[in-house]
């Protein structure tokens, strides 16, 4: 099969197969069967690679040890992770050079194989080679171009199809959706106009099916390995190990040739890098959130394929082993973002711990390549996720993890989509697109974007829909916030920037009431829009608000002597009415009250005659003396409670408050 | 060029000009009192201590049409531009934004001999603000967004 293929042709300096060697008595190795050895294998083998297997040593596996796997099995053992220079403390921190891949023999039983490596002294983790899943159905509807003429956009940019992409500035056209609501959008058109429009500096990787590098409204905005590209043809010139990697690096085949047109592939990939940077203002097909402003500033777009077909209509790939190894090189080769539209199954891991005692080598390559360095705006990188398509009331994993943004998936309506996952795990929402909306006339309430024509009806753009295509969208703000910063010269950690992204949100709640109906296959299928409430994230993202707090939050001002509200949504987006806070909490439903710790400094300095504390997203505050200081707000982002542990559950998300306590106070917060 | 302080630390013992104003003077005071031109604020003294500090950069200027326009930066971020209408009557000054809010009190002027500097005292003598004549930055005045 393919996976074994690609393993063959795997040219890692590490491996560490070896020729013949006398078999170890079968005594060796014990049965399959005992506690001690199940609790080594820490998933099951229910959607994996019957062909290979990964195992976890604490120490470089000895002769012995590798004499041990092959008369059990293993047909070849390789290091996961090729090793980079530089870096091997960080590889080491996060267990990167303890992975290895294990091919099995053409008859090697899978599960009692991987028993018998289990009781191996050595071996500390087994891992069964599981599959993960696209965030989308994958089915794409080729752009036939407007009825009407497209003129530009606001001013903003020539590109002619601008005006179709509703999630960058809904203004509740009636042929998208009847229901179409103006400003159901990312709000990016001022940003555009005022702020940035990207950076080439900043690289984003597609961890997806292939993004296709010659697409007419990619290619200038694509990465490029200069040392590759100059280099020579099948030599590994940058020494990277990987050879000829001009774009990125197909890890389903392990070779720098992309495939995106064998059957099978979607244009998945190269949908979700137009969504991120499309080349803007060219005069040609589509705009993208990064894409720049035509002068060659858009981010650009590192392709690291996990998918593609089998050419039989079928997905393949996406491997534990393969999206791992993808995760590493984009963490290794520059990349400050990664747009994950992919993850397990929703209800495949049902808490933090679940997953964690998964513990697999992917989670592994997200934390690794969260704490590497490749800009000058952040102390690491961050990875997105898209939250499932399961319209299960939980995000699938990994981006249900409490540390790791997950993206939940609004239509032109401004509503849930009937596909997204949503509750606890999905950390905030954007456009995904959304099918069979009346009047259903077209597809246009989808999302439109970049596709290979080799898969698209011989177009280089159509529509898609799925929490797929929101996850790019939030990743393609966030990489507007890096250049934004980075244009300003403003450094954050990445934790505060993953606050800055999940609070940067406006209110999606409000609207969640009665039902919302379709057309077509669908008409029968209403949604029940209570169930989202509090469940899709801590609102709608909102590039404005990024750049806003980027830029620096205001101080708020009290008045001495009374107690009063202040509003929180410079510092929580206008999702903060919503959001649930940390502290002791007193009260009931609408009522409720979080009181906020403060620090003893703080109380002193403005004299508090009670804890301040936050009810209906403001925050109540008493002092009775002139002064200022700094208070800290905590807050879920995404859901009622924090994940972790043995819980599914939001990001916490926190802010410092500044506050100055005068004697006088205008209505409007104007000084004088 | 943009000038920071701090509303710092323990000090800020009051001080404060409030109780003897001079003796009233019969000639026109806006003659004497003229403060259309461009301040920046670089003091502010309460007659509370204080503790902590917080970043505050004021600019304002009084037009001699009876408009203002005030650029504040309260911590970070952008300077917010506010616009709005002044009145001086005698030594008091009052006055109302754009959009009808009113000021949070009125003030009571000074200026020094040089009419370089400018002492604004709140109506409850809270608060004594001092400006320094100061042309407001360009980059203050074409990166401020409206509050």
């Amino acid at each position: 099969m393919l996976q074994r293929k690609f393993l063959l042709s795997l040219t890692l300096s590490a491996v560490l197969a070896t020729a013949c060697v006398e078999n170890p008595k079968l005594g060796d190795i014990p049965s399959a069967g005992s506690d001690r050895i199940m609790t080594k294998i820490i998933n099951s083998p229910a959607d994996s690679d019957p062909g290979s297997i990964l195992l976890y040593f604490d120490q470089t596996p000895d002769q012995n040890v590798l004499d041990q796997l092959r008369a059990n099995g293993a047909s070849k053992v390789e290091k996961l992770f090729n090793n980079v220079p530089g870096k091997e403390e960080l590889e080491k921190r996060f267990g990167l050079d303890g992975w290895y891949l294990v091919v099995l023999d053409e008859n090697a039983p899978l599960e009692k194989t991987a028993a018998r490596m289990a009781g191996l002294e050595a071996v500390r983790k087994v891992e069964y080679n599981l599959f993960f899943h696209k965030a989308s159905d994958c089915i794409t509807y080729p752009f036939e171009g407007p009825v009407v003429p497209a003129t530009k956009a606001e001013g903003i940019f020539n590109d002619p199809n601008l005006n179709e992409q509703w999630q960058y500035a809904n203004h509740g056209n009636p042929s998208v959706a009847s229901t179409a609501y103006v400003g159901g959008d990312i709000n990016v058109e001022q940003v555009w106009k005022t702020l940035t429009c990207g950076d080439n500096s900043i690289i984003v990787a597609v961890i997806d099916e292939a993004v296709k590098p010659s697409h007419p409204d990619l290619a200038a905005n694509m990465w490029v390995n200069a040392k590759e590209q100059a280099g020579q043809p099948g030599v590994d010139d940058d020494g990277n190990g990987y050879i000829d990697d001009v774009y990125g690096f197909n890890f389903v085949n392990m070779t720098h040739e992309f495939d995106w047109t064998t059957s099978g592939n979607s244009g998945h990939g190269t949908h979700c890098a137009g969504s991120i940077a499309a080349v803007n203002n060219n005069g040609i097909g589509v705009s993208g959130v990064a894409g720049g402003s035509g002068k060659g500033d858009g981010v650009r777009i590192m392709s690291c394929q996990i998918f593609t077909g089998d050419g039989e209509g079928h997905t393949i790939g996406a491997s534990v082993a393969n999206t791992a190894r993808a995760i590493k090189y984009a963490g290794d080769n520059g990349a400050s973002l990664i747009s994950c539209s992919y993850g397990y199954t929703a209800g495949t891991f049902r808490s933090d711990d679940a997953y964690m005692k998964h513990g697999g080598a992917e989670g592994d390559a997200i934390h690794y390549f969260e704490a590497c360095r490749n800009n000058d705006v952040l102390d690491g990188n961050v990875a997105i996720f898209a939250a499932g398509n399961d319209g299960k009331d939980y995000a699938g994993y990994p981006g249900a993890l409490n540390d790791i943004i997950s993206v939940s998936a609004f239509g032109p309506d401004y509503l849930p989509t009937y596909y997204t996952n949503y509750g606890p795990g999905c950390n905030i929402t954007a456009p995904g697109g959304e099918a069979y909306l009346a009047p259903w006339t077209s597809y246009s309430g989808l999302i439109l974007s970049t596709l290979p024509p080799e898969v698209n009806g011989g177009n280089d753009y159509g529509y898609m829909q799925g929490t797929s295509m929101a996850c790019p969208h939030v990743t393609g703000v966030a990489a507007l916030g890096l250049a934004y910063a980075r244009k300003l010269g403003k450094h954050f950690t990445v934790q505060e920037f993953k606050n800055l992204i999940v609070t940067s949100a406006r209110d999606f709640d409000t609207r969640l009431n009665g039902q919302k109906t379709y057309e077509g296959t669908r008409k029968n299928n209403p949604l029940e829009l209570y169930r989202y409430r509090k469940m899709m994230g801590s609102g709608a993202i909102d590039a404005w608000l990024l750049c806003m707090q980027i830029e620096g939050i205001p101080s708020l001002t009290a008045k001495v002597g009374e107690n009063q509200w202040i509003d929180l949504s410079p510092y929580f987006g206008t999702a903060s009415i919503n959001l649930t806070y940390l502290g002791r909490a007193e009260g009931e439903g609408s009522n409720i009250k979080y009181y906020i710790e403060v620090s003893d400094d703080a109380r002193s300095a403005l004299g508090l005659a009670e804890d301040p504390y936050v009810q209906f997203g403001r925050l109540w505050i008493h002092p009775t003396k002139v002064g200022a200081a700094k208070i800290t707000v905590k807050a879920v982002g995404g859901g009622t409670i924090v994940g972790g542990g043995d819980k599914i559950g939001g990001m916490e998300v926190s802010h410092d408050i500044s506050v100055i306590a005068r004697n006088i106070k205008s209505s409007n917060g104007g000084w004088l | 060029m943009k000038r920071f302080f701090s509303i710092a630390a323990l000090l800020l013992l009051c001080v404060i000009a409030t109780g003897c104003p001079d003796k009233p003077d019969d000639s026109d005071p806006k003659e004497k009192l003229d403060i259309t031109g461009e301040w920046q604020l670089t003091q502010l003294t309460t007659k509370a201590v204080q503790v902590g500090d917080q970043t505050v950069d004021i600019y304002v200027a009084f037009t001699s049409a009876g408009n203002f326009d005030l650029y504040q930066m309260l911590g970070t971020g952008r300077y917010r531009h506010y616009t709005g209408f002044w009145t001086l009557t005698g030594e008091t000054l009052t006055g109302s934004y754009t959009g009808g809010a009113s000021w949070a009190s009125s003030y009571t002027v000074s200026l020094d001999q040089g009419k370089t500097q400018l002492v604004l005292i709140t109506a409850d003598g809270s608060e004594v603000h001092t400006y320094r004549k100061q042309s407001i930055p360009q980059d203050v005045t074409a990166n401020a967004v409206e509050p």
